[in-house]
């Protein structure tokens, strides 16, 4: 009787054993399935930004542009030039009231090319803003979209100045989101 | 009713109903020009496509030529003959409407007063918008680059948050593709709303299964 007493006392207690290693069994289970759902990823900026193919089609156009500002500044220069030169040929025919008369009109041709040079130079500059400004928000605008759709909870991005020391190779997702973005960018 | 009469008799429901549920999916099955739209707004038929940049939502859709010969007779009485009429002066162009609106997710502001701070910038973009839109626009052809013919903001009297632009498209002298084009790409160069370079890509196929479609005038 004692004996059959002890051998259900041991049951009992191996039975407890075996719940609570069951419990923990599964909790830590429940912590990786939970830590695995964590999904993270990082991605290279600035090679994001270059093969971007909105990028590329933004910098062509803005340096379409810029070829065609540069050309009217190129006409006007060399329209002034011609006029510095037949100034020069023509100085020893000239009295000193002619003189005065065409260095004043050169004169104002010069202030009138460097305003327009300036004009140039503020309008590409702002036309390079706006186009890169409207680069980057589709870039944001993606990866929030993409990092949702697919389940990311943070999608860090790496620059040259490291402000990730270390992470492993298979969370780069550069390739792939510069893949999907550009698709999206054609518009298909 | 013996099993085997029970059994024949549901075959015969199951079969009748199946084929029904087929011939209705096989048909185009638009009877008037809201479902035709309803159809159009679906994005699997391919007539609307949508981008989501900056907080703004871009819609390009396209409208087909009976919904605008619809709208031209709409209310009123016509012959049939009227209508066709009508409707053979549309086909020989490309309409869509381009939608500029807030992602309602990020931004429930009226779309009209991003960056703006005074009546000066307000006037720019009333002015902007009403009339310098086309040159922000454009659809590439096989063949080159068309430019709208004909655009016009739809007016909603600051009763909504976003604008509708009513673009159209046709031949020119040099590009005589638009209506045989296997591929058009809409694009919105955009410098108004910071979301940049848009391309919506449709395809001739979506246009004619559209085109395809007829409702009958009574109806209209």
């Amino acid at each position: 009787m004692g004996v059959k007493l002890k051998l259900n006392k041991m049951k009992l207690k191996y039975l407890v054993l075996f719940f609570i290693n069951m419990l923990v069994t599964v909790g830590v289970v429940v912590l990786i399935l939970n830590y695995q759902r964590t999904k993270i990823a990082y991605i290279h900026s600035q090679e994001l930004i270059y093969d971007y193919a909105g990028t590329m089609e933004a910098m062509a156009e803005f340096n379409n542009e810029k070829l065609k500002w540069q050309a009217n500044i190129d006409t006007l220069n060399t329209n002034f030039e011609y006029n510095v030169e037949e100034y020069r040929n023509e100085y020893s025919n000239l009295n000193k009231i002619q003189r005065v008369k065409v260095e004043k009109r050169l004169s104002s041709q010069e202030n009138q090319l460097q305003g327009y040079r300036d004009a140039i130079a503020k309008k590409a500059e702002e036309q390079e803003r706006v186009l890169l400004e409207g680069v980057v928000n589709q870039i944001n605008s993606f990866v929030k979209t993409y990092g949702e759709e697919n389940g990311y909870k943070i999608i860090l991005g790496t620059n040259q100045s490291g402000n990730i020391m270390y992470a492993e190779q298979t969370l780069d997702i550069t390739k792939e989101i510069i893949e999907a973005m550009n698709k999206n960018y054609r518009g298909e | 009713m013996t099993t085997i009469n029970k059994i024949l008799f549901h075959s015969f429901i199951y079969i009748a109903l199946l084929s029904m549920s087929l011939l209705t999916s096989c048909s185009n099955g638009i009877s008037s020009p809201n479902e035709l739209m309803h159809w159009v707004n679906n994005p699997d038929q391919g007539l609307i496509k949508t981008k989501l940049i900056n907080g703004f939502k871009l819609t390009v859709k396209y409208l087909p030529p009976q919904y605008l010969a619809w709208q031209d007779i709409k209310g009123e009485q016509y012959a049939k003959n009227t209508y066709d009429s009508i409707l053979n002066g549309y086909t020989k162009f490309r309409t869509f409407l381009l939608t500029i609106a807030p992602d309602e997710e990020h931004s429930q502001a009226d779309i009209m007063f991003y960056d703006v701070i005074n009546k000066v910038d307000y006037k720019k973009r009333v002015q902007d918008l009403n009339f310098n839109i086309a040159s922000y626009i454009s659809l590439h052809t096989k063949s080159g680059e068309l430019f709208p013919v004909l655009h016009t903001l739809e007016n909603t009297y600051e009763l909504a948050k976003h604008k509708s632009i009513y673009l159209v498209f046709a031949d020119n002298e040099n590009i005589k593709d638009l209506l045989t084009s296997e591929k058009l790409d809409f694009k919105f160069s955009d410098t108004l709303f910071d979301t940049g370079i848009s391309h919506f890509v449709f395809h001739k196929a979506d246009f004619d299964t559209v085109a395809k479609m007829k409702f009958e005038l009574n109806k209209i």
